[in-house]
């Protein structure tokens, strides 16, 4: 089967030398700057650590013009054989598929501009070598996660980022407290890789050997058939793995509190990139997920849990990262509820045009940040647009693009979710329609909480201090990757217009990848499928009234929310409505649903509790209490030989192993 | 018969003075405690005849009885320890749950081993076992690596003697 | 004759160079710099390297000694040359960190090389012993060494304490070694593995007190290895030792105990009903003694706070990881499942286990030469600042343990797992979890150390002052470039240790290697047989 599965790897794949530079440029550049960055100068620093980033660029933009080229298969290169034993195989290799096409676009494009916006954000920085070499570093991991043709190379880059991610948080930090913020999202993100990696372990058990993508279609079609509970597991677990690493429930926490780091890279880690991951693998196996409709529907409801969550909790945040930072995990919500109602390429739309605005978002609120001397807090913001004139427009293009205002790039996608989630059945079941009414609701709460954030931080009258608003301004450097951000966030959309267009380009794009089935309703609707060894797991419906009717109903929704903000808060400073802090919904809100705590109370502190107890009883309570019951131990008092014999360790510890050997006397012979 | 009379009395001996080396009253006191285990010694050689290992009960008497326990005994009379110094022995939960784990790991083995006896494994030594001869045998030709390893195990052990009791140098 | 010497010629090597290093520095002034002493033993580690390289290609499947006595007593196949191999890396790094350090601890003596050279002799021939008397006396010249070198630092009495409880809590794990040895002679007859191998699958032996050796030498080589329940000594004797020592207690007793459990389980009883016929099986033993293991050492792992204690139960969890391959069952080219050879999980999880400590122990010695060996993690804090290279070699080595991509411990875990999920039908995927969880748990005390090293400010009171030492920084460099490249590239390496596995087949298997001795008959006739000898 191996063997077979290989030669017809073989003739799907083409050539393409270029792949391996695209993920090695970054690794190069932070290699260079790491080592050497402390004794090079700012501009050197600089044109390796934003040169390498940009020259990946182009070289995906190259290999990707290849790729469209190509009349089927993908682009792949394989450097070396990384470990052969038993009946496994696995190599280092890269492939380059439409679909990791439009991420590593996005990745290296976004990243690019968010790579240049840092030279200004970070210049008098002195650390300034070791961003650089850090945020190099991510975007090797982030590439070779997304051009790994197998799993097990994805997944260095999935830890490869979630480690990068760690050291960016701590970044600026050197008190523990805030460290330790870093390292719950680390931990949180190993719960999550723990389950992939199990899920991984299944797979490899039942794919004979083998964790490529390619060949692990097969696997899943088989499975389908056998090992259907088993396949759900696997599904299951992958599920938790892109919870830890897109942050959705239960696995979210992290997220607000990695906003600690610099906000450049808040914009490239938390907003477009890694937290994407998660997206980007269930996409990527989207053959094993659309063989099991009970991983499909926690999916779905997962995804449009988090994104009503979040939304809410967003609503009554001041500081201004953390609103975006939780506007970031409901909209990621959306994603995962697009996969799970089988709306991949919505997802894969929303997961691009959202790095373009949400990106955009992030590195206005650093410029703001930037200009007021690293101040957050939005309520002593206010009236900005007349200092920061290009931060302001391009914030305000991606305010409307995130609350879905016809004709911005958020706008297509949302709406090509939602339209998803009221029409696709799935193995014949109907529709989610309550995945529907909450996202419906998820979208309303977007609208408000982006245009309070719109209003109170560019509108209005200033409430801060005067020294900050005197010196307030702008960097030229810092502008183009805004400008550039704010046209994608506004025109971006265009890539995948209303399906009654027949003008969707990303579905055609990906339609290699997602081997769409076209078909026709009994009365004439056009229907597409998504097939599991031949039957119709998925079955989208396209119908134009429909599409139209929810398209209305959406920018309703998002013009009511709009518009209540700026009833609320476009006012002059004595004007502006008090939070009501005493509300039982507010104080729910703020403290977001008490999750932390419950975490806090439910986990770390009885895991922190039983190794502490464990200490205590084992080492000082049963060695030297119960067994020893002689004077305490104290190593200052060991001074003489005799003693060292008296003091019952040697005793107690060669008691353990007797018992210990009695126990395997009794149980084996 | 008398054989086995001989057996249980040496395996008998052997038992209960290596057991009063730590046991009060008799182990106690340290020097008495090693003159118990000389005592346990000889019983040991004994046994060591009744299987007709002679040169091995010539080398235990003179080595372990002999040498080696003449040196513990003046280590002992040097260090010339008071009760005082000796301090309280003391009973712990340790030592009584090691006793209770030893015995039955004790009564497992005996029950193992009673069961064992006829078994093919377990049969009479034949000519020349025990002999000078025999015993160069095995130590020269079939077991001369390990003959050689031991040299090295003893420099070692001479080294740590060294290395451990000397004084510093100033 | 001569061909023979050739064959055992890295023990020859490492005795040569004990001896050497012994007798030259009675010669040094007393009180001078003994350090240059290190670079002769280095060197004969080195040297005794290239002998196992070498020996390694001339090898087909084990080699056969001419001679009677070395064929009796050893085994010389590619399982015992690569971990050969494993146990000089080791030694070979763990004496550069020595050089400055002892120094540092007024306990420069030259008798110190000597020790870890003899040490490493004992190693080497405990896995490469073919019969259990020569296995004894090799644990022995080992153990001997390493309770010295423990208590290396007279002055200090943590150090003889820690010294003291290796020396009678190991003597009492001796004791039980010779009486399983008693036991399983008592049941066969004989002490030649290759032989117990044949009583056992033949039906010759007695079952019952074959498995009452059987359990109590797992014991014994349990205490060795750290195995919990046998592990209370550990943490104690770890963090008591000198760092330098710890180090290379902690990588080559470890490489050695597994080594010779190994040969030892499969060789003697690979035979399916001590196997795995029913609950009476040594694996049933593994499979708790690993669970057990690995969770102890995971959760009391969490509660320490000085590096040396964490890394004690840290190598309890490793032993607990590394039980896991001796469960594994290859299935040899022709289909079959071969009981008694191993893949290539163990070595390269060795290796890779021996390249992070003693990354890390040399930090820690470096950290600690100047007194502070006691004290708790604080003594890092700052690290990076104060040492960058030194913080990111802690790092590798951290990240290694714990098991993160590109690093060969990732290799080496993934390795052991995948192999144990293929071989005998998915029966262990619950110790795989269980294992992954476990690993999952480490993140927390390991990368704590990263997280102390990096973001956090030393002490302003009491900075402390970090060892200046280049061959330390060598060593230490070394290990974490060795870490990385056999993450990146393990290949090679990889398929080095699945032949050294499977060449158990050949070495384990009465049938096989008897065959094959046979045929190249030794040239000294001799009127004793072993069989005669052992029956007699």
């Amino acid at each position: 089967m191996q063997t077979g599965n290989a030669v017809e790897s073989a003739d799907f794949f083409t050539h393409a030398e270029l792949l391996p530079w695209i993920v090695l440029l970054p690794l190069l550049g932070a290699a260079i700057n790491g080592l050497f960055g402390k004794r090079m100068s700012k501009g050197a620093v600089t044109f390796f650590g934003v040169g390498s980033v940009v020259a990946a660029f182009v070289l995906s933009c190259i290999e990707v013009s290849r790729l469209a080229e190509l009349e089927s298969g993908a682009l792949a290169s394989t450097l070396w054989t990384w470990f052969s034993s038993f009946e496994l195989h696995i190599d280092i290799a890269f492939s380059l598929d439409q679909l990791s096409a439009v991420l590593l676009l996005v990745v290296t494009g976004v990243g690019s501009l968010i790579h240049i916006f840092s030279i200004g954000y970070m210049r008098s920085d002195e650390g300034y070598w070791k961003y650089f070499s850090y945020l190099n570093l991510f975007m090797f991991s982030m590439l070779l996660l997304i051009l790994g043709k197998n799993l097990l190379v994805l997944f260095v880059g999935w830890e490869g980022v979630g480690l990068c991610s760690y050291l960016l948080i701590g970044f600026w930090f050197k008190d523990m407290p805030k460290a330790e913020a870093g390292q719950k999202a680390f931990v949180t993100n190993r719960v999550g890789d723990l389950a992939f990696l199990i899920g991984a372990f299944i797979l490899l058990f039942y794919s004979q050997g083998t964790l490529d993508f390619h060949e692990l279609k097969q696997t899943a079609a088989s499975m389908h058939t056998d090992q259907p509970v088993e396949l759900t597991i696997v599904c299951l677990l992958f599920l938790v793995g892109a919870c830890g690493k897109s942050a959705q429930i239960p696995l979210y926490v992290w997220l607000p509190d990695a906003m600690a780091g610099p906000t450049p890279v808040s914009a490239l880690i938390h907003a477009a990139t890694m937290v994407t991951a998660g997206v980007y693998l269930m996409v990527r196996t989207n053959f094993m997920f659309s063989a099991s409709e009970t991983a499909m529907t926690v999916v779905a409801i997962v995804g449009a849990a988090t994104a009503l969550m979040a939304a809410t909790i967003a609503l009554v945040q001041n500081d201004i990262k953390k609103v975006l930072a939780y506007s970031t995990v409901s909209q990621i919500g959306f994603m995962v509820a697009a996969v799970g109602v089988g709306g991949y390429v919505a997802a894969v739309f929303h997961l691009m045009t959202h790095a373009f605005f949400k990106a955009c978002l992030f590195l206005g609120a650093g410029s703001v940040i930037h200009a007021l001397h690293h101040e957050q807090d939005i309520r002593k913001m206010g009236a900005l647009k007349k200092k920061l004139k290009v931060t302001r427009w391009s914030f305000l293009i991606s305010c409307l693009a995130i609350a879905g205002i016809p004709l911005f790039s958020g706008f297509f996608s949302k709406d090509e979710i939602l339209f998803t989630a009221f029409t696709t059945s799935h193995w014949g079941a109907d529709p989610k329609m309550y995945v529907f009414g909450m996202l419906l609701l998820a979208a309303f709460c977007t609208a408000f909480y982006m245009f309070r954030l719109y209003f109170l931080t560019f509108e209005g009258e200033y409430r801060g201090d005067k020294h900050t608003w005197d010196h307030a301004h702008e960097e030229t450097v810092m502008n183009i990757p805004l400008m550039v951000l704010g046209f994608l966030a506004a025109a971006g959309g265009l890539l995948g217009l209303p399906h009654f267009t027949h003008a969707h380009f990303l579905h055609g794009w990906l339609q290699p990848v997602l081997g769409f089935v076209k078909g026709k309703a009994p009365d004439g609707t056009p229907l597409e499928f998504i097939q599991v060894g031949g039957e119709n797991a998925f079955t989208y419906v396209h119908d134009t009234n429909t599409e139209l009717m929810l398209m209305g109903l959406s920018v309703l929704v998002a013009a009511i929310g709009i518009l209540l903000a700026w009833r609320l808060y476009k006012r002059p400073a004595s004007e502006l409505p008090k939070a009501p802090v005493d509300a039982w919904w507010h104080r729910l809100l703020s403290n977001k649903y008490y999750v932390d705590e419950f975490y806090d109370a439910t986990i770390v502190r009885p895991l922190r509790g039983t190794a502490n107890l464990l200490h205590k009883v084992v080492d000082v309570g049963l060695i030297d209490g119960l067994l020893v019951k002689g004077p305490a131990k104290t190593l200052g008092k060991i001074g003489d030989g005799l003693r060292m014999f008296q003091n019952g360790d040697v005793q107690a510890y060669a008691t353990v192993v007797v018992v210990g050997m009695a126990a395997a006397l009794f149980f084996i012979v | 018969m008398l054989e086995q009379i001989l057996f249980w009395l040496l395996a008998g001996g052997a038992i209960l003075t290596a057991a009063m080396v730590v046991l009060p009253p008799v182990g106690r006191n340290p020097l008495y405690g090693a003159l118990s285990l000389i005592l346990s010694f000889f019983f040991i050689s004994g046994l060591y005849v009744l299987l007709v290992a002679h040169v091995m009960a010539v080398l235990q008497v003179l080595v372990y009885a002999g040498a080696i326990m003449v040196l513990f005994i003046f280590v002992i009379m040097l260090l010339n320890l008071s009760d005082k110094e000796l301090g309280q022995s003391r009973k712990t939960t340790a030592q009584f749950i090691g006793v209770l784990a030893v015995s039955a790991i004790a009564v497992k083995a005996i029950m193992v081993v009673s069961s064992a006896t006829g078994s093919k494994a377990l049969m009479a030594a034949d000519a020349g076992f025990g002999t000078v001869d025999g015993l160069a045998d095995l130590l020269f030709r079939q077991f001369l690596f390990p003959f050689e390893l031991v040299s090295i195990l003893l420099l070692v052990a001479v080294i740590g003697a060294v290395v451990l009791a000397k004084r510093r140098l100033t | 004759m001569v061909d023979d010497l050739l064959l055992i010629s890295p023990l020859l090597i490492v005795t040569v160079m004990g001896l050497v290093s012994l007798l030259v520095g009675v010669f040094a002034p007393a009180g001078s710099f003994k350090g240059w002493l290190a670079f002769l033993t280095s060197f004969g580690f080195l040297a005794a390297l290239g002998a196992c390289y070498m020996l390694w290609h001339e090898t087909s499947a084990g080699a056969a000694f001419s001679s009677q006595s070395f064929h009796y007593s050893l085994t010389l196949d590619h399982f015992g040359l690569a971990l050969c191999g494993v146990i000089l890396l080791g030694a070979l790094l763990a004496t550069l960190t020595a050089v400055h350090y002892l120094p540092a601890q007024k306990s420069d003596h030259a008798e110190y090389y000597a020790l870890i050279a003899f040490s490493a002799l004992g190693m080497m021939i405990m896995v490469m012993a073919a019969d259990l008397l020569t296995l004894f006396v090799a644990l022995e010249v080992m153990s001997i060494s390493i309770y010295i070198l423990a208590g290396f630092k007279r002055d200090s009495s943590f150090s003889t304490e820690s010294a003291m409880k290796y020396f009678i809590l190991g003597s009492f794990a001796s004791a039980i070694l010779l009486l399983g040895i008693s036991f399983t002679y008592g049941a066969t007859g004989t002490i030649s593995m290759r032989e117990i191998g044949l009583a056992v699958a033949g039906g010759d032996a007695h079952s019952e007190l074959a498995l009452f050796g059987m359990v109590m030498l797992i014991v014994a080589f349990g205490f060795k290895i750290a195995a919990a329940p046998f592990h209370m000594w550990t943490p104690d004797v770890y963090e008591g030792a000198p760092a330098s020592v710890t180090g290379f207690m902690a990588v080559g007793v470890k490489a050695a105990g597994f080594g010779a459990l190994a040969r030892l389980l499969l060789t003697c009883f690979g035979a399916p009903e001590y196997r795995d016929g029913s609950a009476v099986s040594w694996e049933t033993l593994i499979v708790i003694l690993a669970v057990i293991s690995m969770c102890a050492g995971n959760l009391m792992a969490l509660a320490q706070k000085n590096l040396k204690r964490m890394l004690a139960y840290s190598a309890i969890a490793h032993t607990g990881y590394l039980l896991m391959a001796l469960l594994v069952v290859p299935a040899s080219s022709d289909g079959e499942q071969a009981l008694n050879a191993l893949g290539g999980g163990l070595v390269f999880y060795l290796l890779a286990y021996t390249l992070a400590n003693v990354a890390a122990f040399g930090v820690a010695a470096a950290v600690g030469a100047r007194g502070v060996e006691d004290a708790g993690e604080e003594a890092y804090a700052g690290l990076a600042g104060r040492d960058p290279m030194l913080a990111f070699a802690l790092t590798i080595a951290m990240l290694s343990l714990l098991g993160i991509p590109l690093t060969a411990g990732f290799m080496g875990k993934l390795t052991l797992f995948g192999e144990l999920l293929s071989s005998g039908g998915g029966e262990y995927l619950w110790l795989v979890v269980v294992a992954v969880v476990n690993s999952v748990v480490s993140a927390y005390y390991y990368l704590r150390v990263v997280m102390v090293a990096y973001m956090q400010d030393e002490s302003a009171e009491k900075p402390i002052a970090l060892l200046k030492s280049a061959p330390l920084r060598v060593a230490v460099g070394v290990a974490a470039i060795l870490t990385l490249v056999f993450g990146i590239m393990p290949n090679k390496a990889i398929n080095a240790s699945t032949r050294a596995g499977y060449s158990l087949v050949h070495t384990s298997n009465p049938a096989t290697y008897g065959a094959r001795v046979s045929a190249a008959k030794p040239a000294i006739t001799s009127t004793v047989e072993p069989k005669d000898v052992a029956h007699r």
